[in-house]
């Protein structure tokens, strides 16, 4: 057993040192891919902390990425910060929104946390879609342009994301093993259980929420300085909310890797559509979302665990399982 | 004066948001779900409306019952074949899978339709009489009017057929009304259809007062889920009143500080309310 | 000496009275009975005294210490653990997860770290007979064994006072003596139990003391010999022919 552990550590070392290496082997649209894997890692790895461990299913996430991206972008642009204070002012600004609006929000549940959430995400966006002074308002704000050629820019990029995917999967591994996961999941499972079992709640699922804010909000700093151009509806848009929850759905949901399947199922699929079927693929998308919610709601992590499940009696099993 | 007149007009907006709260209230109230491509039928009544009044030059009015029908049908199908199999999941689920709905329809509509804006142009557009000092077009007052005999005959139809009591009774206890022979599938299936037509009457009686474009239904999503809320879920004059109230704060709002915040307003308005009184001015359990 | 005192509780639903005005102690190191007819108020008043609803007016003390205004996780830190009546396992966790919980929450709220919590929580389930079942999907045990992780979960918290709501409901003869021995052991090792029981010959046999509730308040408390003889027990809840049966079994 103690082989196994060390394998899969020595399989993870190699697997991060392969990819540290790759940006230096290949074409910079790739490289491009997988900067936007590894975003998208972050926002469903996150998200999974609180929406996925702890069952408090929040579709208003994206603001943290949106006050993440504008708090950077207006300390570089406005205080000339340098972009890794912005990136720390960023985390700060999402984790301290996080903690206050968990205050009033966390009392709710279910569908009325889902309107809860994706209504104060609206009211953000809504907000800086007016504060023109501050941050350009409806017409966006542009970042200060980072220095380098095209290569180089998106080595940078590359690397920055990297690390921010790192450091969430390893904030999601040690988090899930250690006592608040513990208390995370017996929330999801039965809240008033886990009260009269001596957990509070309350705390627990405010530092879940603020976890899932923390590199949600660095993710939207570093996704300013690389876009260098961000705007309200896009950096606040539900469908960034809407797209953590389908990325960690369709990977598998309450589990470690789910997510990260999750992501890279996403990217490639809407590179794939974009670059095959631009007009319509949004459309595709929302097939997509809706097969998977219908026929496999618990992920790919389900079937790669037992692999019997890739098949159509699994799927229409699902299909049936929550119908009327 | 011209504040009063703002009002007024709020006011008579305000009965097009509450048909379109009405049938999204209707879905979440009875079968527990929350239809973010609500706003995506109320888009695609609006185009009926357009499309049949243009096409075959008949008056939008007359066109509205049809559309109702058409969306009722389009409303069975979609529930029949997709969010049948999902009512009794949980929340993560249906609002996502809504959602690819959602993304689904609008984007077809684009497709078909470009973004470009149209308008129904109706001989009486500028037609209005005045009460006092105050302006009434007769297209918007006609609309009030309608959403007001919509809530009445829905209110009729929950509480005074056998339908609506099967309706009624799907909520209080899913096993009794089972075990009393209603077919629930049935039930949902209808249930879904008249939001889904409700939502297309909407959107016809919006196609009749403003341009449309395919991306219009995602704002009305927003003021459905607001209304509901405020006026609360379990009866019909709750989204009414709701829709009322609402259509008076956001012309309120614009008034005194600017179009740009009136959202703000209203978001910030839902998320107090879902805080303090999540059942909402007018809500009960049941119808 | 008296670990957990209830002075005039009492707790209301509306209209209904659920709870009136009941005075109660429970003594160190004893097993307590709380008998009743359905509806009587037993369930109410583990629910009143875990915190899991709030008192309408009277008071609840723990060693002296008011806890009726608490929050049951304030409760189970103090050491107080109790089990449902319907079991409440966490489903999509394994036997030992949902043990461990326990373990890491309880009394010694975070005291201990996961590892240990995990040596803890195997011992608690070895304690109640699970050791066989501790990778398990907690979705998949019997009921017999659900009610035994109900149990363990409790145990698992390390409570000087532990609520037991009908945790032989729904048993075979031998799984209630299994049950009973149990409870006798978690006794010994020093743990004061209050019992809420259907299963009368059980609670007889454990109890050192018994009190009756009947819709909400206290008719009868004393030892399990006097209360089977009790006319307001045997009117409201055991019945002339049982009570003879139980009344010759408790003098035996």
């Amino acid at each position: 057993m103690v082989k196994d552990f060390e394998k899969k550590n020595l399989l993870f070392l190699a697997l991060i040192c392969a990819l540290g290496v790759l940006p230096l082997g290949i074409g910079v649209s790739t490289i491009r891919i997988l900067t936007s894997v590894f975003m998208y890692i972050v926002l469903a790895q996150s998200w999974n902390i609180i929406g996925g461990y702890t069952g408090y299913v929040s579709f208003g996430n994206a603001l943290f990425f949106g006050l993440g991206a504008y708090t950077t972008g207006i300390l570089m642009l406005r205080l000339h910060t340098p972009f890794v204070l912005g990136l720390l002012a960023s985390s700060a600004v999402a984790f301290g929104a996080a903690f206050l609006i968990g205050i009033p929000v966390l009392r709710l549940k279910g569908h009325y946390l889902a309107v809860a959430t994706f209504g104060v995400a609206e009211a953000l966006r809504e907000v800086f879609n007016n504060l023109r002074k501050l941050s350009g308002g409806g017409e966006g704000l542009s970042f200060p342009l980072p220095a380098g050629d095209i290569r180089q820019v998106s080595y940078l990029f590359y690397y920055i994301m990297f690390i921010l995917a790192i450091l969430t999967m390893m904030m999601a591994y040690y988090v899930t093993r250690s006592s608040a996961g513990y208390a995370m999941v017996a929330i999801r499972e039965d809240e008033d259980a886990a009260n009269v079992m001596g957990i509070h709640t309350t705390k627990y699922k405010t530092l879940a929420f603020c976890l899932s804010a923390l590199f949600t909000g660095v993710a939207g700093g570093a996704y300013g300085y690389w876009v260098t151009f961000i705007e309200p509806n896009n950096v606040f848009s539900i469908n960034i909310s809407v797209m953590m929850v389908i990325m960690v759905l369709l990977g598998g949901i309450g589990t470690l890797w789910g997510p990260v399947i999750g992501a890279f199922l996403l990217e490639i699929l809407s590179d794939l559509l974009i670059s095959r079927i631009l007009e319509y693929h949004e459309a595709v998308l929302g097939f997509i979302i809706i097969l998977v919610v219908l026929a496999a709601p618990r992920g790919v992590m389900e079937i790669v665990k037992d692999r019997k499940k890739f098949s159509l009696s699994y799927f229409l099993e699902n299909i049936r399982k929550y119908q009327a | 004066m011209v504040f009063i007149q703002i009002l007024l007009d709020g006011l008579l907006l305000g009965g097009v948001y509450a048909v379109i709260a009405l049938g999204f209230s209707l879905v979440w109230g009875i079968m527990n779900i929350i239809n973010i491509s609500h706003g995506a039928f109320v888009m695609l009544g609006a185009y009926a409306t357009y499309w049949i009044t243009t096409r075959s030059g008949i008056d939008p009015f007359v066109a509205l019952p049809i559309t109702m029908a058409v969306m009722f049908m389009a409303g069975a199908l979609v529930q029949r074949y997709i969010i049948n199999y999902v009512v009794r999941a949980p929340a993560s689920m249906t609002v996502t899978l809504t959602f690819g709905i959602q993304l689904l329809i609008v984007n077809l509509a684009l497709g078909a339709w470009t973004a470009n804006f149209r308008s129904i142009t109706v001989p009486y557009a500028g037609a209005r009489f005045f009460l006092g000092p105050f302006l009434f077009p007769y297209t918007r007052f006609f609309i009030f009017l309608i959403a007001f005999l919509l809530t009445a005959v829905m209110h009729l139809f929950i509480t005074r057929t056998k339908t609506g009591a099967a309706i009624r009774a799907t909520r209080m206890d899913l096993e009794s009304a089972k075990l009393n022979g209603v077919n629930i599938r049935r039930i949902y299936i209808i249930t879904f259809a008249v939001g889904a037509a409700l939502a297309g009457a909407a959107g016809g009686m919006i196609a009749i007062t403003y341009p449309i474009s395919p991306m219009m239904g995602f704002s009305y999503l927003a003021i459905s889920f607001i209304i509901s809320v405020l006026g609360g879920l379990g009866s019909m004059a709750g989204p009414l009143i709701g829709g009322l109230i609402f259509g008076l704060i956001e012309a309120l709002s614009s008034f005194l500080i600017g179009t740009g915040y009136k959202d703000i307003v209203a978001f910030t308005l839902l998320v107090v309310i879902l805080l303090i009184r999540p059942s909402g001015i007018l809500g009960r359990e049941y119808y | 000496m008296v670990v957990l005192q209830g002075i005039q509780v009492t707790k209301h639903f509306g209209g209904l009275n659920a709870l009136l005005t009941v005075d109660f102690e429970v003594r160190s190191g004893e097993i307590l009975g709380l008998i009743g007819p359905n509806g009587s108020g037993k369930t109410t008043l583990i629910n009143v005294i875990s915190g899991f609803y709030p008192i309408s007016s009277g008071q609840i003390l723990f060693k002296g210490y008011p806890i009726h205004t608490l929050k049951p996780y304030k409760v189970a830190n103090l050491g107080i653990a109790r089990t449902f009546q319907v079991v409440r396992p966490f489903v999509q966790l394994r036997v030992i997860e949902n043990v461990l919980v326990g373990a890491l929450f309880g009394k010694n709220n975070l005291k201990v770290g996961v590892k240990e919590s995990f040596r803890k929580a195997e011992q608690v389930l070895d304690l109640v007979g699970l050791s066989g079942k501790v990778d398990s999907p907690s979705g998949s045990l019997t009921l017999a064994d659900r009610k035994k992780l109900e149990l363990a979960k409790a145990l698992a918290m390390e409570p000087e006072l532990l609520l037991l709501d009908e945790v032989m409901a729904g048993l075979t003869f031998n799984e209630i003596e299994e049950t009973m021995d149990l409870i006798r052991r978690i006794n010994a090792t020093g743990v004061t139990l209050l019992v809420i029981e259907h299963v009368i010959h059980a609670v007889l046999n454990l109890s050192h003391r018994i009190f009756v509730l009947h819709h909400g308040e206290k008719i009868a408390e004393g030892i399990p010999h006097e209360i089977v003889r009790s006319p307001q027990v045997i009117e409201a809840y055991l019945g002339q022919e049982y009570a003879k049966a139980y009344q010759e079994r408790s003098d035996a």
